[in-house]
This record gives structure tokens, C-alpha cells and sequence, in this order.
């Protein structure tokens, strides 16, 4: 029985256009549903760039439950044994399955085929191997600049060299505060979707940041100040370059929920006095107007945010014009709203206390990260 | 089919059921009141038509953008409370047209739901802040106005909205006032937060709004942008799957034009970093513009004035940066609605525009199939 079933197997791939078909054991009342999957491989060693990638169509009869990874592992073990990939846990743990499911990077081994049939309306999967960076063989890649950005972030403690007698002691909040980071397997899933990188190489990326706030955050590390102006430093494409898209929260596996790292790293930077970044300008400047009026200056927002720049204000002007002349400038005069007294008190009571660290409330956080440990 | 007539009933019940029939809290948030006007005019524009109507919350302050939230969280918070406690106090949800003010509120508004204890210490503060607002000498003037014609007031506001929805600054510059006492302003932790796309689609229905299209929209080919705000993190928003986002492409077709599939759709316009990397946001601009374009996009619709400033107001010297020509119009959600609707272009505001919209306006007037005077 067995053996007729492999003789089809081999009758299949030997077609022209390869499409096997087979099936995974699994619980007997299982769902199963017929799945397409779309892999993109690459293959460097061909002399054409056109020749090197290409696409494999293989369809399964999947169970529900299985993982894209269970598949994968059919699709190589049984019928095309030089399919590459990355994988070694199946647990979500070690980090190294992340490739891209219709378009969106995920760990293959958590991911249900049928979860994601559901969701994207269709039973075809396209499969490619993760974004901003470089493809090696079929869906794997060269993760070097995510571990470059990791290690220019210099994620070690640094200590001045005054040691405590005994052992470092830490209170359980601060200990607390490195958690979310500290679960971070490392997959690059943030990276591979983040947008900025789509656009700017040089930028340092979502867990390399999320990285960098962890040590900024650690009682043990006497450089908190020293870091934080290198991770300002607008040549350095560090935490202004992060274009608030939460992409790196949505796909992060952990829940690191990096952008809110990066959002912290910007607001201790502001905190300490490091406010000669166009960021830091943009938003005390975005956050005056609101104080005095209830509502954001479009005129000035722009202007003070370029500050002593000639070139960023050439390159302001003519935007200003184009829009003056479709009337689309907001008013000359900024007309407060009708209660903006009531805004300006609520910034009395809160803003300099908060700036200054010293608000005697706690703000909670929204994301909770998945304690690999625990589970 | 026997599905279809089934939903209608659901849908005809649901609206029966509710109190209130599509009433809101109108956020008009800061950006279409200063350089996106087009939109509010939009916006007032089409749900007059649709007979959703709309209380502003004029005294409502900016939502913090995503800024104040970031240098002051706590203050951005505070900001947010004593809005929503206005909404609460109307007993109406609260309708957002930005994607950024929605996914900055419902940020907020989930940290409030799930801590008590949080919102309590904040409404310490926004209630502080109102005790001593007594003292104020804008509140002795208007004080009398208030405590005397609180209701009328109220009412009187809702009709000169709609005489004066034909001339949205009109409505701006009045000194009206919304929301009832605001001595000891409290939040209660109740406030619902929609954007007006997800009224359109969980509210109102696609199947009402279809009954009101008088100029189908066929033959244009629309590029859905949905950008970050209002898909991501799912945790606090939660309307539809940040994945594999919908409810663009149903309105678009429920107004009988196509919409077009492009990878870009779900990515973003870039507008965050314009002041501290302009070429990395233009870039990022002309990177999902032109991929709606190569997929054969007439024109793009945004539900956030921010995405609509980075890739209208921006275009040309995105053209600049990425070396390509693009003259890809860009029209607000309700500019899109308001065509299908029998509205003019000119009513829509749609000569603010930077990039010229002529060749949407073309094409769609082309197909003219009621008159426009039969809508007014
Ligand atoms: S939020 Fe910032 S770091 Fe995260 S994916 Fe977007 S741009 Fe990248
Ligand atoms: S932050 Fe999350 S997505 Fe990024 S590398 Fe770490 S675990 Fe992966
Ligand atoms: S195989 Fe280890 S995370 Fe997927």
C-alpha cells in the first residue's frame, strides 16, 4: 500500500510542471483542506540575476493544526530535498524559522496553514524568505546587517569600574523594566517587515534599538547618558529614523513590542536634555502649540522643527508656497479652541513634572511580552 | 443570495434596535481644520447626506498625535480623558476621520479600560485642572450662556452644523459650546472610539450607503491606503485583521468602482519622519505611490489626512527624489464617497488638492448616470 502510494509520489514529480500531492498523518477527525504553497527560491550560483530566483508550487492535503514548518519538512524530506530553510526548535524558542507568509514575516514552526487560509481568504500560500536582507539559498538569508545593528548598539553592561563591594542588587521594578526585552529570541521577523529599512539601510532597526534601551534601562550600566546621545545622533540613523508604523510591534512573536522601546529611548533623551535633534525639536515645538491653543500649529510646527537649518528651510519653502496658493495653508493665526485654558492647566499640572521625571503616576504598559521561560 | 437578504435583516434590526440611530461625537482632530480643510468639508458633507449625524467636540483638544503621546505619555493621556469624558457625558461614540487620531486614542482609551487604577490618577488631574478653571475669565463669560441654554445650546449646535455643512469654516469659528459642566470633569472609562470608515461598514452598513450612490464609480480604478494607524497593533484596534485588511476594498467596490491589490497598501506613507528624514520618508511616499500606479491604480484613497499631506501635498518632490514622474491624485475617504454620492468635486473641495484630480473627476463624469441636481 505504502509503496503504490510513493510510486504515485514519484509518478507526480516527474512532471513538468512539479505539483505533489500527499498527506500528513494527524488526529482522524481532523479538517483537512487541500493547500497551494508558493515558495520563491533563490539560487546564487546562476549566472543570470532573472535565473536565480524562481518559484515551486507544491500542494498538500493539510490537517488543521499542522504548522507551515510541518509542511516544509514534508515538502523536503519527501519530494525536493533541496528546498533550504532555516529551523531548529519547533517551539518558537530558538528564533530561526522567520520567513515571509503572504507577505508578512512569521515563524513557520507557530504558524497554522489553515490560520492563515482563513484569514487571507484563500488557499494558496505564498512563502518568501525575509525582508532587508540578503537572500542566500531559497529561504534563507544573510542575517549580518541585523547583527551588525545589534552590535553597534554595544549590548553589553559598561561600567565605570566602581564596583560595589559585594554583588549588584536591584530592586524588582528594575529588573522588571529588562523583561520585555530580555525575551526577545532574536528571529529578525521586526527587521525583515520594518518600513524604514524598506527605505533607509542604514538605520539601525526595531531589535537592535529594543536592545539598546534594555541597557540604557540597567541600574548596572554607568553609560545611560553616553548611550543616549549616540542613539539620538541624527548620523548615527538610530531612534528619530523609526517612522512610527508598528509594524515591528504587529509581527514581533515575543511581544518585545520594539517601537515602544524606541518611543522610550526618544522620551528619556528629551528627559535628559538632549533636544538639538530635529525630533526633540519637532516635538516640543508639535507640544507648545497644543499647550497654548488646544490644537497643533500647521505654520510654525515646520519652521521651528528645522530650527537654525538653511537647508531644511529651503527645502520647507516651497512646500509652504505650493500650499498657500491651492489654499490649502492653515490659518496665519492660530485660534486657539474654545476651552484651551482648561488644555493649558492640564499641562501646567503634568508637563514639567512628567518632563522632569518626578509624576507620581505610572504609566502602564500595553503590551504584555511572552515569557518564553514560562511556557 | 439567501445569505445576503439575511444579513440586510440583521442589519435593518440592528439599526432599529439602537437608540440612537448614527449619532457621533465628532473629533474633527487638528489636521482637518488647518491643512487638510477638504476633508472636514468632506466629511460634514457626506454625513449630512447620509443622515449620520454629528455632534462636534469643539472643545476637545488634539489628541497628541502620536508626539505628545511619546515625549509625555502620561500628559498625552491626560489630554485624551477629558475628551472622551465630553463624548461620555453626550452618551454618544465618539467619530474620529484620521487614522492617526484613532489609533493614538484607542491606544489611550485601552490603557484607561484596563487600568482603573490609572484612570482614576489621571482623572485626579483632569479634575484638578477643572476646579481651579472656575477662576477663569473665559468661563465667567460663557458661564451664564451655559448653565442657562445648556440644552438648547446642545440642540442649537447640531442644526447650525448642518445649515452651515456647506461651509465647514463657518462651523470652525463658532464659538459653540458641547458637553455639558465641565467642573469636576470625570472619566468613566465607557467611551467608544470608531473611525468613520468602520461606522460606515459596522454602523451603517455597506448596503444602505449603496442605496444612496447615484453616480456608480465603475470603470475607476481606486488604490486602497491603509496605511499604519488604524491597522496596527491589532491589541488596540482590533477592527479587522492587520494582515489581511478588507474594509477599504468593500467600500470601494459597494461604491461600484475597483479596487486595486498592491503590496503596498498596508505599508506607510512616511509622514512621521518628514521632519527628521525627509529623503527616507519621500522615499517611503514614492516607494507606495508608484506601486499602486504600476498596478494600474487611477487614484489613491487614504482615511488619514496625514498619509493624504505625505502623498498629495509632498508629491512633487517626492517625483524629485525618486526620479520618476507619478501625478497620482489622492482623495480622502469621503471625497471618494461623496463622488459616488452625486456631490460635485468643487463641493468636495476637490481643487486644494496638489496633485490635480482632473483625470478622476474625467473619468467618472464620463459615466454620468443620474444628474447632480437630483441629489441637493
Ligand atoms: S515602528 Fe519603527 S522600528 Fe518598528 S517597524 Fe516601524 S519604522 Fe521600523
Ligand atoms: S524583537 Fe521580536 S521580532 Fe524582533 S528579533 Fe526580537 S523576537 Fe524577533
Ligand atoms: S524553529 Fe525555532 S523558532 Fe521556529
Amino acid at each position: 500500500m505504502k509503496d503504490k502510494k510513493q510510486e504515485e509520489h514519484k509518478k507526480e514529480k516527474h512532471k513538468a510542471n512539479p505539483k505533489y500531492i500527499f498527506s500528513k498523518p494527524g488526529a482522524k477527525d481532523a479538517k483537512t483542506k487541500r493547500i497551494k504553497f508558493k515558495i520563491q527560491r533563490f539560487d546564487a550560483a546562476k549566472d543570470k540575476k532573472e535565473d536565480a530566483v524562481r518559484y515551486d508550487t507544491f500542494e498538500l492535503e493539510v490537517k488543521e493544526g499542522t504548522t507551515l514548518l510541518d509542511c516544509l519538512d514534508l515538502i523536503k524530506w519527501r519530494h525536493d530535498g533541496s528546498l533550504t530553510y532555516r529551523r531548529n526548535c519547533k517551539n518558537s524558542i530558538c528564533g530561526s524559522c522567520s520567513m515571509k507568509v503572504n507577505k508578512r514575516t512569521k515563524l513557520a514552526c507557530e504558524t497554522q496553514v489553515h490560520k492563515i487560509t482563513e484569514t487571507f481568504c484563500s488557499d494558496e500560500i505564498l512563502i518568501e524568505p525575509m525582508g532587508n536582507m540578503v537572500p542566500v539559498k531559497d529561504l534563507v538569508v544573510d542575517m549580518g546587517n541585523f547583527w551588525g545593528a545589534l552590535h553597534a548598539v554595544k549590548p553589553w553592561i559598561i561600567h565605570d569600574g566602581n564596583f560595589p563591594e559585594k554583588e549588584f542588587t536591584m530592586k524588582k521594578e528594575e529588573a522588571k523594566k529588562l523583561d520585555a526585552v530580555a525575551s526577545c529570541i532574536m528571529c529578525g521577523a521586526c527587521y525583515s517587515d520594518c518600513n524604514t529599512l524598506d527605505v533607509e539601510k542604514r538605520f539601525l532597526g526595531p531589535a537592535a534599538l529594543a536592545h539598546a534601551l534594555r541597557y540604557v534601562d540597567d541600574p548596572r550600566d554607568t553609560r545611560k547618558k553616553e548611550r543616549l546621545r549616540s542613539l539620538n545622533k541624527p548620523g548615527n540613523h538610530g531612534v528619530w529614523d523609526c517612522t512610527h508604523c508598528f509594524a515591528c510591534i504587529q509581527v514581533c512573536p515575543m511581544k518585545v513590542a520594539p517601537m515602544e522601546q524606541i518611543l522610550k529611548i526618544r522620551k528619556y533623551a528629551q528627559q535628559s536634555g538632549i533636544i538639538y535633534t530635529s525630533g526633540a525639536r519637532h516635538h516640543k515645538a508639535f507640544s507648545d502649540g497644543v499647550k497654548h491653543a488646544g490644537w497643533i500649529n500647521e505654520v510654525t510646527l515646520p519652521i521651528k522643527s528645522v530650527g537654525l537649518n538653511i537647508v531644511g528651510f529651503f527645502q520647507l519653502a516651497p512646500v509652504g508656497m505650493r500650499m498657500y496658493f491651492k489654499g490649502k495653508m492653515p490659518d496665519i493665526w492660530h485660534k486657539p479652541i474654545v476651552g484651551a485654558e482648561e488644555i493649558k492647566k492640564i499641562y501646567l499640572e503634568l508637563e514639567k513634572k512628567e518632563m522632569s521625571n518626578k509624576l507620581d503616576i505610572k504609566e502602564p504598559e500595553l503590551f504584555e511580552h511572552r515569557n518564553p521561560n514560562k511556557e | 443570495m439567501a445569505n445576503k437578504t439575511k444579513n440586510k435583516e440583521e442589519k435593518t434590526e440592528d439599526a432599529k434596535s439602537q437608540s440612537k440611530p448614527f449619532k457621533y461625537a465628532f473629533f474633527p482632530g487638528c489636521v482637518s481644520r488647518g491643512a487638510c480643510k477638504e476633508l472636514y468639508a468632506s466629511t460634514t458633507l457626506i454625513c449630512k447626506h447620509l443622515g449620520i449625524e454629528l455632534v462636534e467636540l469643539k472643545r476637545a483638544s488634539c489628541c497628541g498625535a502620536g508626539v505628545i503621546n511619546e515625549r509625555t505619555p502620561i500628559l498625552g493621556d491626560a489630554l485624551n480623558a477629558r475628551n472622551f469624558a465630553m463624548a461620555e457625558e453626550l452618551q454618544l461614540p465618539v467619530m474620529t476621520h484620521c487614522s492617526t487620531c484613532q489609533g493614538v486614542m484607542s491606544k489611550s482609551n485601552k490603557k484607561f479600560k484596563e487600568n482603573p487604577e490609572f484612570l482614576a490618577q489621571i482623572n485626579e488631574k483632569i479634575a484638578n485642572e477643572n476646579i481651579q478653571q472656575k477662576e477663569s475669565p473665559y468661563q465667567q463669560a460663557s458661564g451664564e450662556k451655559k448653565n442657562n441654554k445648556k440644552n438648547i445650546d446642545e440642540n442649537n449646535a447640531v442644526s447650525s452644523m448642518q445649515e452651515n455643512i456647506q461651509n465647514a469654516e463657518t462651523i470652525i469659528n463658532n464659538d459653540g459650546f458641547h458637553g455639558n459642566s465641565h467642573d469636576g470633569l470625570k472619566y468613566k472609562g465607557t467611551a467608544v472610539v470608531k473611525h468613520l470608515l468602520w461606522i460606515l461598514i459596522a454602523d451603517y452598513g455597506l448596503e444602505n450607503l449603496q442605496k444612496k450612490v447615484v453616480r456608480p464609480l465603475a470603470g475607476l480604478k481606486v488604490a486602497p491606503f491603509y496605511g499604519c494607524y488604524l491597522l496596527r497593533p491589532e491589541e488596540t484596534l482590533g477592527f479587522e485583521s492587520a494582515d489581511n485588511p478588507t474594509s477599504l476594498d468593500k467600500l470601494i467596490r459597494a461604491l461600484g468602482a475597483e479596487p486595486v491589490d498592491y503590496e503596498g497598501k498596508t505599508k506607510c506613507c512616511g509622514f512621521p519622519i518628514t521632519m527628521m528624514n525627509r529623503n527616507a520618508s519621500l522615499k517611503m511616499a514614492g516607494k507606495q505611490t508608484l506601486d499602486a500606479k504600476d498596478n494600474g491604480a487611477d487614484c489613491m484613497v487614504t482615511p488619514c489626512p496625514l498619509c493624504h499631506l505625505n502623498l498629495d501635498s509632498m508629491q512633487p518632490d517626492t517625483e524629485r527624489i525618486i526620479e520618476k514622474r507619478l501625478g497620482m491624485p489622492i482623495l480622502h475617504l469621503p471625497q471618494l464617497i461623496g463622488l459616488a454620492l452625486g456631490f460635485s468635486p468643487e463641493e468636495l473641495k476637490m481643487g486644494t488638492h496638489i496633485v490635480a484630480t482632473d483625470s478622476v473627476i474625467a473619468k467618472i463624469m464620463e459615466k454620468k448616470v443620474a444628474a447632480v441636481n437630483t441629489v441637493q
